[in-house]
C-alpha cells in the first residue's frame, strides 16, 4: 500500500451483516483503517465508484458502518455477504471533540440515518459516562419500518436518557409518535453541550427551538451531508460556503457555519 | 543572476530546455493562441499581438518585438491535470481487486509562462499540496516541472491581474525570467535549476543598465491596464450582499455553459468517473474536470442543492473573490480574463464583482 496516495484502497474483510430494515444494513468490517469519532470512509465498489459512509462503530480494528441502499454504490450493500470483501479508503473528517462536554449536560439529537453518525458518540460518552450529567438522546425516524438498532435502545437507556419518536403511527410501535421537535419541548435545557446529526430541514427546525430556549448556539455541533467524489479538499463537490464540509468537517459548530448555512442555495 | 542575450539566445534557452524537459510552450493553433507541447522554435508566436474582450477575441500581427502576445487561452493545469486523468486501474479477478496507481512522473517545461499565470500555479499548490492529503498525482509532476517567466508588454483589455495579487517585484517560483528590451532579452536566473540551465549556455553577464532598463520596461506595464477591482474588504462586502437580488440578474444571463470554469487557471473542481471494460474485468477511475455549472455537481439523493444557475453563478464568483480567501488567504481569481474572453453571454467577472461590491 502506498500510504502517501489518498486514493490508495485497503482491503476490509465482512465480518457480520446485519440487516437493519427493508432498506438499511450495517456491516461490520475489519480492516486497516483506524477512524476517531465522528469521520468517514470512502467505500469503493467495483465499477460503479465511491461512496462516503460514516463509522458508526469501532472497536479492536473493526468498524461497523450502516449502508442505506438508495443507488449504485450503496446498491453493492444488498447483497452483501459474510466473510466477503470490500474496499475502502480513509478515515476522513474530523471528530465530534466530545470533550468539550466534560462535566455537562448533553443532548444529543438525531434524525433518521443520522442515528449512525451519533451511535459510536453516544457509546463513547456512555463508556466516560462519570464524566457528563444529564445525557438525552433523542432519536427521531421516519416510520417504525425505518428504525434503526432496535436492539440497542434498552441497553443505551440504562446509562442515558434514550428517546424514540417515529413519525407515523404503527400498530407494531408503542412508543411516541410525532416530530423530534416535540421531544425537545419534554426535556430540561440547562447549558448543554449539543450534537445533532439528520437532514438539513430538521437541523434548523431543532436549532430554532433550541436558541428560542436560550442555547448558545456555540454550544450546538452539527454533522453535514454534501456531495462527495475526493474527500481530501481537491474536487470541490463538497463546498459549502467557504467550507470544505470533507475535510473542515463533516462536525461544524453551528455558530461558524450559520450564516451560510441559513441562506438558500448556498 | 543576470544575463543577457539575443534571439539565438532565446532559441538555445528553448534548446537546452528540450534535451531534459517535454517542453510546453504558447503557438497558434485554430486561430488562438494555445499552450501545445512539443513546439518548434520557430513556431512560437512572436510579434502577434491579442485583442481581448468579452466574448472577443482577435490575434494581430505586430512589429518586430517577440513577446508582444498575451497569455495564451488555455492554462498550465490542463498538462498538470488533463481533462482526464487516470487515477487507477482496478483489475478483477476471482472476486479480489488489485489497484494499480498511475502516477505521471513526466518532466515538463514550460517556456514563457505570464506573471497571472505563475501566481496561479501557486493558488493550485496551495489546493493540491498545502494540506493534510498532498496529492501525489500533482506534486510528482509539480516537483519535476522548470518554469520560464516572461514580462508582459502591454495589458489586454480583458486583464486586471495588477489588482489581484499579482505583483511586478514576484517572479513566483519560476526558475528563469525573461525580459525583452529592444531586441534583446535579460534573463534573470531565480532557481539553482535555472542558474545551471544559463551557466550551461556561456552567456553574457547583464550590465547595470540593462538592469535598470528592464525594471523601466517591466514597470511600463502598468500604465497600460484599463480594467481596475478594488479588492478592500471585498469579501466582507461580497458576503453582506450575498442574497442581493442583482444575482438573479446575472443568472438570467448566465447560460451556465462551463466556459469560465474550463479557461481558468485556479478552477480545480474535478469528478471521478468509472471507466469499465465489456468483460468487467478491469475498470479504470478517472478524474474528469467538472464545473461547479454543472446542474448536479452539488446534487445530495436527488436534492439539488444549487438548482438554479443564479446560485450556480454565485458559486463560481463567491469562491473566486471571497470563499477562497478564507479558504486559502488568497484570492481564487488572479485577473486573467480568460473567462471575460470566452464568455458566450459577455459576463464580465471584474464588472460584477465590482457592481456586487458596491450595491
Ligand atoms: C460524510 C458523509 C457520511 C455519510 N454516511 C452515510 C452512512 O453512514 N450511511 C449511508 O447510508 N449513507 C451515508 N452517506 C450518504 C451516502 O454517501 C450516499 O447515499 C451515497 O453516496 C449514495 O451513493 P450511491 O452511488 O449509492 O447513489 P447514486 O444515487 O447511484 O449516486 C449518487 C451520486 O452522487 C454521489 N454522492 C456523493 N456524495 C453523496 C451524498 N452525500 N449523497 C448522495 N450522493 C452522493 C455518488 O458518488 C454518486 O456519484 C453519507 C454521506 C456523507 C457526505
Ligand atoms: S476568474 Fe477569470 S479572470 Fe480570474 S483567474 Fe479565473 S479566468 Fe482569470
Ligand atoms: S459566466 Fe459565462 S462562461 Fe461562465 S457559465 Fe455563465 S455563460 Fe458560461
Ligand atoms: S469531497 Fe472533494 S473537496 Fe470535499
Amino acid at each position: 500500500m502506498n500510504v502517501q496516495n489518498p486514493y490508495s484502497l485497503v482491503k476490509g474483510k465482512v465480518v457480520k451483516v446485519h440487516r437493519e430494515n427493508y432498506n438499511t444494513v450495517s456491516v461490520l468490517v475489519e480492516s486497516d483503517i483506524k477512524p476517531e469519532v465522528g469521520q468517514y470512509v470512502m467505500f469503493y465498489t467495483f465499477g460503479r465508484g465511491e461512496a462516503p459512509i460514516t463509522v458508526a462503530s469501532y472497536q479492536d480494528g473493526m468498524s461497523l458502518h450502516t449502508v442505506r441502499i438508495v443507488g449504485d454504490v450503496t446498491g453493492y450493500f444488498q447483497h452483501i455477504q459474510e466473510e466477503g470483501t470490500v474496499y475502502l479508503r480513509g478515515p476522513y473528517g474530523n471528530t465530534w471533540g466530545f470533550e468539550e462536554a466534560y462535566g455537562r449536560d448533553v443532548i444529543i439529537i438525531s434524525g433518521g440515518l443520522g442515528l449512525a453518525a451519533t451511535r459510536w458518540l453516544m457509546e463513547k460518552i456512555i463508556q466516560n459516562r462519570d464524566n457528563f450529567k444529564v445525557v438525552y438522546s433523542l432519536y427521531g425516524s421516519k416510520s417504525f419500518q425505518d428504525l434503526l438498532y432496535k436492539e440497542k435502545y434498552n441497553i443505551w437507556a440504562r446509562e442515558i436518557d434514550f428517546r424514540v419518536t417515529v413519525g407515523t403511527p404503527d400498530p407494531a410501535w408503542t412508543g411516541r409518535v410525532g416530530m423530534i421537535t416535540q421531544l425537545l419541548e419534554d426535556i430540561k435545557i440547562e447549558n448543554p453541550s449539543i450534537f445533532i446529526c439528520g437532514p438539513d430541514p430538521m437541523v434548523k427546525a431543532v436549532v430554532d427551538i433550541l436558541s428560542s430556549k436560550g442555547v448558545n448556539k456555540r454550544e450546538i455541533k452539527v454533522s453535514l451531508e454534501r456531495h462527495m467524489k475526493c474527500s481530501v479538499g481537491t474536487c470541490g463537490h463538497c463546498m459549502f460556503g467557504p467550507f470544505f464540509v470533507c475535510k473542515d468537517g463533516p462536525v461544524f459548530r453551528y455558530s461558524d457555519i450559520e450564516y451560510f448555512y441559513t441562506k438558500k442555495s448556498v | 543572476m543576470f544575463y543577457i542575450i539575443d534571439v539565438k539566445g532565446l532559441e538555445s534557452i528553448y534548446g537546452s530546455l528540450k534535451e531534459t524537459f517535454h517542453v510546453i510552450s504558447p503557438t497558434l493553433k485554430d486561430g488562438i493562441l494555445l499552450y501545445s507541447e512539443d513546439v518548434d522554435f520557430n513556431s512560437l508566436p512572436f510579434g502577434y499581438t491579442q485583442m481581448e474582450g468579452p466574448s472577443f477575441y482577435q490575434l494581430l500581427q505586430s512589429s518586430g518585438r517577440y513577446f508582444t502576445y498575451l497569455r495564451p487561452s488555455n492554462t498550465l493545469k490542463y498538462f498538470l491535470r488533463s481533462p482526464n486523468m487516470k487515477l487507477l486501474t482496478v483489475k478483477r479477478s476471482n472476486g479480489e481487486l488489485s489497484f494499480e496507481y498511475h502516477i505521471n512522473h513526466r518532466k515538463l517545461a514550460f517556456f514563457d509562462v505570464r506573471r497571472c499565470d505563475l501566481k496561479a500555479l501557486q493558488t493550485l499548490d496551495n489546493v493540491y499540496l498545502n494540506d493534510r492529503f498532498p496529492d501525489p498525482y500533482y506534486r510528482s509532476l509539480r516537483e519535476n516541472m522548470f518554469l520560464v517567466g516572461v514580462d508582459c508588454q502591454t495589458a489586454s483589455d480583458v486583464c486586471f491581474c495588477h489588482c489581484m495579487g499579482v505583483y511586478l517585484e514576484d517572479s513566483y517560483g519560476a526558475d528563469i525570467f525573461i525580459t525583452e528590451l529592444d531586441g534583446r532579452f535579460l534573463v534573470t536566473a531565480l532557481s539553482k535549476k535555472g542558474v545551471e540551465l544559463v551557466e550551461k549556455l556561456h552567456i553574457k553577464k547583464a550590465s547595470v543598465e540593462d538592469i535598470q532598463k528592464a525594471k523601466e520596461k517591466r514597470e511600463g506595464l502598468l500604465s497600460t491596464f484599463k480594467k481596475y477591482l478594488d479588492t478592500k474588504d471585498l469579501k466582507e462586502n461580497l458576503y453582506r450582499n450575498i442574497e442581493h437580488p442583482y444575482w438573479e440578474e446575472i443568472g438570467k444571463r448566465c447560460l451556465s455553459c462551463t466556459n469560465c470554469t474550463q479557461v481558468c487557471p485556479t478552477c480545480f473542481c474535478f469528478d471521478i468517473k468509472e471507466v469499465n471494460s465489456i468483460e468487467l474485468d478491469l475498470s479504470e477511475r478517472v478524474v474528469s474536470w467538472d464545473s461547479c455549472f454543472n446542474q448536479t455537481f452539488a446534487t445530495v439523493h436527488k436534492f439539488n442543492i444549487r438548482d438554479t444557475i443564479t446560485s450556480r453563478y454565485r458559486q463560481w464568483l463567491m469562491h473566486k473573490m471571497a470563499y477562497w480567501q478564507d479558504q486559502f488567504g488568497e484570492f481564487g481569481c488572479v485577473g486573467c480574463g480568460r473567462c471575460i474572453t470566452w464568455c458566450p453571454a459577455k459576463i464580465d467577472i471584474q464588472v460584477e464583482t465590482a457592481k456586487l461590491r458596491e450595491l
